[in-house]
């Protein structure tokens, strides 16, 4: 799904921030990318969104070059975008903050009530679909993020610290989510994060140091097997 | 993933026009303030092109005579500039009109005494020919003829002339202060939809985020110039034509403005033109702050 071929970044000229970076990953996978900060994570979600150019290399996802694309649009419907700040509209309520985006890709409102409320129901907040932003605690707020970025069923999920605001509790539980989502829904999922415990998680982890990839672990095939089917 | 279909893009056009009544909303007075600069800007657009078309009409009906003069500079040979003149079949008689006729002629008119040896006016040709319609062709023909020679061809009388002066200058100074108001709408427009574009940075960066197109990120903000460009060219096309059906319709009014009374057919083409110059000026300037002030991609 995601293809990287000898990936290089520079955003001076001397200096490498991606270096010659191999890497695929296959449809469905969940990914964590660690690494120390500056090492690179978020110019590497960049690049895979497409806010920022390589300087060399190729990307594919989807079988498709990214660096053919006119404009960043076609690849960003394909995926879903989570950030460390979730940025909801402040006098808009749950409900209506996650309906924003189907409603300006002209979804009709049946179809907007199923989806909400099926991505409401995934991040466990239903319950909360008429409260306003402001009276949501910070790991909610997360979950409501989440929640807007699978709306629309994209195949893909990048997210970049999504916990950096969050107590280590709530953390674990939004990797937790994702894990669930993942295994649900079947998206490719990229998460950057500074956070230790995501082994904890049996997931593939990717590690960067100075740009190149200092670690890539997939668990063992019994343990992916055992972590699908424990029950987290 | 969302596909489109014909019955989204129709939701989504929908969408755009109350995004566009929302950033209306949102710019209060300022609608205000943008159409009524606009419109000013139209009337008086408006007005200098009735101006300058209607008196191209009354040079025409009163320059349309069949006599004219010929001013020829002194040094020349008047009796070979003739004689080559009279070859032009349409013309009817040459009557010569010397330097020093001139001259007198002019003295008398100014009551003055002055010497001769003062005395730079041209020799003049006055020439009658056969139709009024052929005047143009053969004023063409005699610049060719007498060339070098030539100071100045007199074709139309007086008064033509000297309202053409007036008529000249009001343009000048319309056109300068339609340009000025054009300028002020301009920069107006945009400020207010930078300031809409400004509120809404947040929903618009999430729309990026999101990869929607960019015709329904940036779609509102050229409505909300269509609308502007509809009001003003609206208003100031209706005000125009109502003054022009009441000079039409009085008698006595109509009489005294007659050479500012423009044909009805063209006057109507005159309001369409203003009417598309007030839409497509307003929607271009909200287009052009969509695309210096929306960034995408990043
Ligand atoms: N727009 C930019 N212009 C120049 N240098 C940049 C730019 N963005 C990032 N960098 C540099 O690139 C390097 C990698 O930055 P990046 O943000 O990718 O790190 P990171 O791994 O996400 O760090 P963190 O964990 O702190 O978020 C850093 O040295 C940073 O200074
Ligand atoms: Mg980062």
């Amino acid at each position: 799904m995601i293809e990287l071929y000898r990936l290089n970044k520079k955003y001076n000229e001397n200096e490498f921030v991606l270096k010659d970076l191999n890497l695929h990953i296959p449809i469905g996978q969940m990914v964590f990318l660690i690494g120390e900060s500056g090492a690179g994570k978020s110019t590497l979600m960049k690049i895979l969104y497409k806010a920022e150019n390589f300087t060399s290399g190729r990307v594919l996802i989807g079988r498709v070059d990214i660096s053919r694309l006119q404009d960043s649009s076609q690849l960003r419907r394909r995926m879903g975008l989570i950030f460390q700040d979730v940025p909801l509209l402040p006098y808009l309520n749950v409900f209506d903050n996650i309906a924003y985006i189907l409603r300006a890709s002209g979804a009709s409102e049946r179809e907007i009530k199923y989806r909400v409320e099926g991505s409401l129901n995934v991040v466990g907040l239903s319950h909360k679909a008429n409260d306003m932003p402001n009276h949501l605690s910070g790991g909610e707020k997360q979950r409501i993020g989440i929640a807007r970025s699978i709306v629309t069923n994209p195949p893909i999920l990048l997210a970049d610290e999504p916990t950096g605001n969050l107590d280590p509790v709530n953390s674990l539980r939004i990797f937790q989510l994702f894990k669930e989502i993942n295994q649900k829904l079947g998206m490719t999922m990229v998460i950057a994060t500074h956070d230790p415990r995501v082994h904890q998680l049996k997931k593939r982890i990717i590690q960067l140091t100075n740009g190149q990839i200092s670690m890539d672990t997939e668990p063992s095939n019994l343990s992916t097997f055992g972590s699908n089917y424990s029950p987290n | 993933m969302i596909r489109t279909t014909h019955m989204r893009r129709f939701r989504m056009l929908t969408r755009i026009f109350i995004e566009a009544g929302l950033g209306l909303l949102h710019s209060r007075w300022l609608n205000f303030v943008i159409i009524s600069i606009l419109v000013s800007a139209l009337i008086i657009f408006g007005l200098m092109l009735t101006i300058s078309v209607s008196f191209k009409n009354i040079a025409n009906s009163l320059g349309s005579k069949t006599e004219f003069s010929v001013h020829i500079k002194d040094t020349s040979n008047m009796d070979s500039i003739i004689q080559r003149i009279n070859s032009i079949k349409e013309i009817r008689q040459i009557r010569v009109s010397s330097k020093e006729q001139n001259w007198k002629r002019l003295l008398k008119h100014l009551d003055m005494q002055i010497d001769d040896s003062f005395n730079k006016l041209p020799n003049t040709l006055v020439i009658n020919i056969d139709n009024s319609n052929n005047i143009m062709p053969v004023i063409n023909k005699i610049k060719q003829i007498v060339g070098e020679d030539l100071e100045e061809i007199e074709h139309l009388p007086e008064i033509v002339r000297k309202l053409q002066s007036v008529k000249n200058i009001l343009i000048f100074f319309g056109i300068l202060i339609s340009m000025l108001l054009g300028i002020a709408t301009f920069v107006i427009n945009f400020n207010t939809i930078e300031l809409v574009i400004r509120s809404r940075k947040q929903e618009l960066d999430l729309l990026n985020f999101m990869g929607v197109t960019e015709w329904y990120i940036k779609g509102p903000f050229i409505v909300q110039g269509l609308f502007y460009g509809i009001c003003s060219s609206a208003v100031s096309c209706a005000l125009l034509s109502m003054v022009y059906q009441l000079i039409r319709n009085n008698k006595d009014a109509a009489n005294i403005l007659s050479f500012l009374m423009p044909k009805s057919s063209i006057f109507w083409q005159i309001i369409c033109l203003l009417f598309l110059t007030g839409v497509v000026f307003s929607c271009f300037s909200s287009y052009w702050v969509t695309e210096r002030k929306i960034r995408l991609n990043s």
